[in-house]
């Protein structure tokens, strides 16, 4: 290894021993920093031998505890970040697991080419972090999650072994397809050293449509709405009235104070087309009651029209110190009646849950606010936690639909999960991992 | 959740009753905007990270170490994390103040604190050395000996030094600027102006054509004689008393006026600061009195376009992130210049952050490269800023087939200004400084 690339004093430990959730931290015995594959298999060889935990991590920007250590080595894939290749003809790249997202998305958008999966973290979030938690954002509703761009891996499994998986192809019939067991693997089975990504043409311009509605039912006919329209949106998110009022005790948005649900549409492709589509937005969500509806076409004004989504979270910290936001992915008939579930759980457990999220795809972030150092809470917290998960599962869905188990969800995972699945998980993992070093403790206990 | 204030003061004075930092949700929004992170990929050269280690540290779960003073060491205090944060944490401040708490006081602190404290606190000391330096280095022909002769590459902090410092001027501006300079034509009243030491020294046409600017939008222009320091290159080495000596000389010698006017982006940065390092009354009203150049002088002026070639603007830190002041310098250049070109990641780091490209070289070149690179894309000839420490920085990086030339704000102001009174009345009255006028093309 080379010289600075292992980091064992006290500060490193403390530095990498979280991510982006906001309560679990552990700590690690060492730190290496990876740059190359050559590096990645000589840890995983020495770690084999001395059967040492690994704990791999891109950028530590998960929610849910997915690279948070205890003891063992933290592999940091940061430094391995060259985009090797990007090749137009075939509109596929070739990445190293430490590019940062939202930069790899500003190189291929120079050329004219497009990687859709936006999670919210882009800016700082590796695509090796996006391809172990199958990362998703708003516009996998018409785009589809990391897993349907992934086209090739190369993983390093425990021992020290390459498995090189996959290329710049589009179809394969050849085999079993390792490269989608290992996304959304969390790190349980081996590392990422290598991401062959496929690449669209990038959508000519865009369009944001807004529209306010006074009955949460009604918003949500109206997506079914729009869906069954024959037009598909690139985003339909969605922020209900606690979410609203939680932004406009902060900042005033100039939102009436009888909105009970928001919508914010957008559309992208040729000129053309989005404004068709902006049109018919409109004339879909007046047709099913909306209060008041708005369209943009140009930067500045659809930023406003974003304004009030993107301002949820900071306005969420403002409120209460701490906030779990949960993840949960249902089918999309049953949206209407889990946003009711959680206004039910919120007030017996009588805590703010503001519910947002990706309304067109089913998968909503309702976020249980609270203060860490209430003990009383936290048991509320706790029992509203469960609650939700329950509800989800419940109406036929599940408890993680972008940011993956880790340790914050793990206790739950067995209620979506039937039992002879989490036996086949069992095993899987031990065919890769026999001696159990790879990130354990996550997921799923053995 | 504490505002800004509370946060740095419970900080600031030592043992805190509650703790902001539990305010950090650890989403990461700083990483991409720090310097220092995006040079090393190091959560401990990370706003997170201090961040983290800063709580660690106040909950006495992590000791004072040389590990815990090279992250706090190596923030380049650009505040770009602050901008960032969607919770209002303030990592650059937070790390400032932790620097002062932990560094051990002994006699090396001692003697290098009387060493820096004595030509901050008496800028006739600081203008003689540099006298001296000029004199004795630059022309005397040493400075191209040592160059010619490759002794310099032996010694790479001497190199740097060498390369940075540009050719010092024969005077001073302190020298030229009377205590009061009247304002031109009709009078609309008093401002301050704050000389900073590496205006005073370094850029004195740039200082004097602040005052021109000022003078010539009609206002009496106030140096008093009285002011030291601003007091920020103490803040970054951990000085902490020595700061707060220099505010309460500053706010002192500045207790007539109403407004106080600086050029200088990490000066005006530091003096709205003032409220918050000594928590008093009179540093409250001082710093509601600070007025970066541009902030103050925008608002009188029009339309001109009168300037020829194509001009950018480098935003200072501590003029875009300490401050918040982003668009009346680009609503100037806008007003004035032939053509205004968007330059990209306009408010991020150049690398120069007081004497941090002497002490991190890595990490300063990495900022100035990438800056350089986005410089290179605009095709701009001027690039227009308002801080000393970024016109160093920037000419520094600056190689052979660079066309560009760096310029102060006032600088390309004031051209335009007697341009354009030049052009409409030609029997205007001038006063003393304006004969002055070299219109200064920085080298």
């Amino acid at each position: 290894m080379p010289k600075g690339s292992v980091s064992a004093d006290e500060v490193s430990l403390i530095a990498y021993g979280y991510d982006g959730s906001t309560s679990l931290t552990g700590q690690p015995d060492a730190v290496v920093h990876i740059s190359s594959e050559a590096q990645a298999q000589a840890v995983m060889r020495l770690a084999q031998e001395y059967a040492a935990p690994l704990f791999p991590r891109g950028a530590g920007t998960g929610l849910a505890g997915g690279s948070t250590p205890n003891g063992g080595v933290v592999m940091d894939f940061a430094p391995m970040n060259r985009v090797i290749e990007i090749d137009r003809e075939c509109l596929m790249a070739v990445v190293e697991p430490g590019v940062i997202t939202g930069d790899f998305q500003t190189v291929v958008e120079k050329m004219g080419l497009f990687y859709p999966p936006d999670p919210a973290s882009l800016k700082q979030c590796t695509l090796g972090g996006n391809v172990a938690t199958c990362a998703g954002g708003p516009r996998c509703l018409k785009y589809g999650v990391t897993r349907e761009y992934v086209r090739g891996l190369h993983f390093v499994v425990p021992g020290g072994e390459v498995i090189r998986d996959g290329g710049k192809y589009i179809k394969s019939a050849a085999g079993y397809n390792l490269s989608q067991l290992f996304i959304g693997s969390e790190g349980t089975l081996g590392v990422v050293t290598e991401v062959t990504l496929r690449l669209i043409p990038l959508p000519e311009t865009a369009g944001t449509t807004l529209a306010l509605f006074k009955d949460l039912e009604i918003s949500a006919s109206a997506v079914n709405g729009l869906l069954e329209s024959g037009m598909l949106p690139s985003v339909i998110e969605f922020v209900d009235k606690t979410g609203i009022d939680c932004v406009q005790r902060t900042w005033d948005m100039g939102i009436e104070a009888d909105v009970e649900a928001m919508l914010l549409i957008e559309s992208d492709g040729y000129l053309e087309s989005v404004r068709k589509e902006l049109v018919l937005a409109k004339e879909i969500c007046h047709r099913h009651g909306a209060k008041r509806v708005e369209l943009a076409m140009e930067k500045p004004e659809r930023d406003r029209l974003w304004k009030l989504r993107r301002s949820i979270s900071p306005a969420l910290s403002k409120l209460m110190p701490n906030k779990l936001g949960e993840d949960i992915s249902v089918p999309r008939s049953e949206i209407i009646h889990m946003v009711r579930e959680i206004r039910d759980i919120a007030s017996r457990n009588d805590l703010m849950i503001p519910v947002f999220g990706h309304i067109g795809d089913g998968n909503l972030h309702p976020n249980v606010l609270f203060d860490m150092n209430n003990g009383e809470m936290m048991r509320r917290v706790e029992n509203a936690t469960s609650e939700l998960i329950r509800a989800a599962v419940g109406v036929g869905g599940t408890l993680s639909g972008e940011h993956g188990i880790g340790m914050l969800k793990k206790d739950f995972l067995p209620l979506a999960i039937p039992s002879i699945n989490m036996d086949y998980y069992r095993r899987i993992k031990t065919l890769f991992d026999p001696l159990r070093i790879m990130n354990p403790a996550k997921i799923f206990d053995m | 959740m504490l505002d800004r204030k509370e946060q740095l003061k419970d900080i600031g004075d030592g043992e805190s009753k509650l703790d902001p930092l539990s305010a950090c949700s650890r989403c990461a929004a700083c990483q991409s905007a720090c310097p220092s992170w995006s040079a090393t990929q190091l959560e401990t050269r990370s706003p997170r990270g201090r961040v983290q280690l800063i709580r660690a540290f106040n909950d006495h779960r992590l000791a004072d170490s040389k590990e815990l003073r090279e992250a706090l060491f190596t923030c380049l205090d650009c505040r770009a994390c602050e901008t960032a944060c969607p919770n209002d944490i303030h990592p650059g401040q937070l790390s400032l103040l932790k620097r002062a708490e932990i560094m051990p006081d002994g006699l090396p602190r001692r003697i290098r604190r009387m060493l820096t404290n004595a030509p901050l606190l008496h800028a006739g000391m600081m203008e003689f050395g540099m006298g001296a330096m000029r004199l004795l280095y630059q022309q005397t022909g040493l400075r191209h000996w040592l160059r010619s002769s490759g002794l310099l590459h032996s010694m790479p902090k001497l190199e740097r030094l060498d390369r940075y410092l540009p050719e010092i001027p024969g005077k001073p501006a302190r020298a030229s600027l009377p205590e009061i300079v009247p304002a031109t034509g009709v009078k609309k009243g008093v401002v301050g102006y704050f000389l900073g030491c590496a205006m005073n020294v370094l850029f004195p046409d740039a200082a004097l054509s602040a005052v021109r600017v000022l003078s010539l939008l009609g206002y009496d222009v106030l140096t008093p004689r009285g002011i030291v320091c601003c007091g920020a290159p103490q803040m970054t080495m951990g000085e902490i008393d020595s700061a707060k000596e220099m505010a309460r000389r500053n706010i002192r010698a500045f207790d007539e006026v109403d407004i106080i006017v600086t050029d200088c982006a990490a000066c005006g940065a530091e003096m709205k600061g003032y409220e918050h390092l000594l928590n008093v009354d009179q540093a409250l009203r001082f710093s509601a009195k600070v007025r970066d150049f541009a902030e103050f002088v925008e608002p009188f002026i029009g339309d001109m376009e009168i300037l020829p070639g194509c001009y950018t603007w480098h935003a200072p830190c501590h003029l875009a992130h300490a401050q918040g002041v982003c668009d009346p310098p680009k609503r100037i250049l806008k007003k004035i210049a032939g053509e205004f070109l968007e330059l990209t990641e306009e408010d991020r780091c150049c690398g120069s952050a007081g004497i941090y490209w002497l002490t991190n070289p890595q990490i300063a070149d990495n900022a100035l490269e990438r800056k350089l690179r986005f410089i290179r894309e605009t095709n701009a000839d001027t690039i227009v800023t308002s801080n000393p420490g970024c016109v160093l920085q920037l000419l520094a990086g600056k190689s052979e087939g660079d066309e560009w030339n760096v310029k102060y704000l006032s600088e390309v102001l004031e051209v335009a200004m007697q341009g354009r009174m030049e052009n409409c009345d030609s029997s205007r009255e001038t006063n003393l400084l304006l004969s002055n006028n070299k219109r200064g093309v920085i080298r």
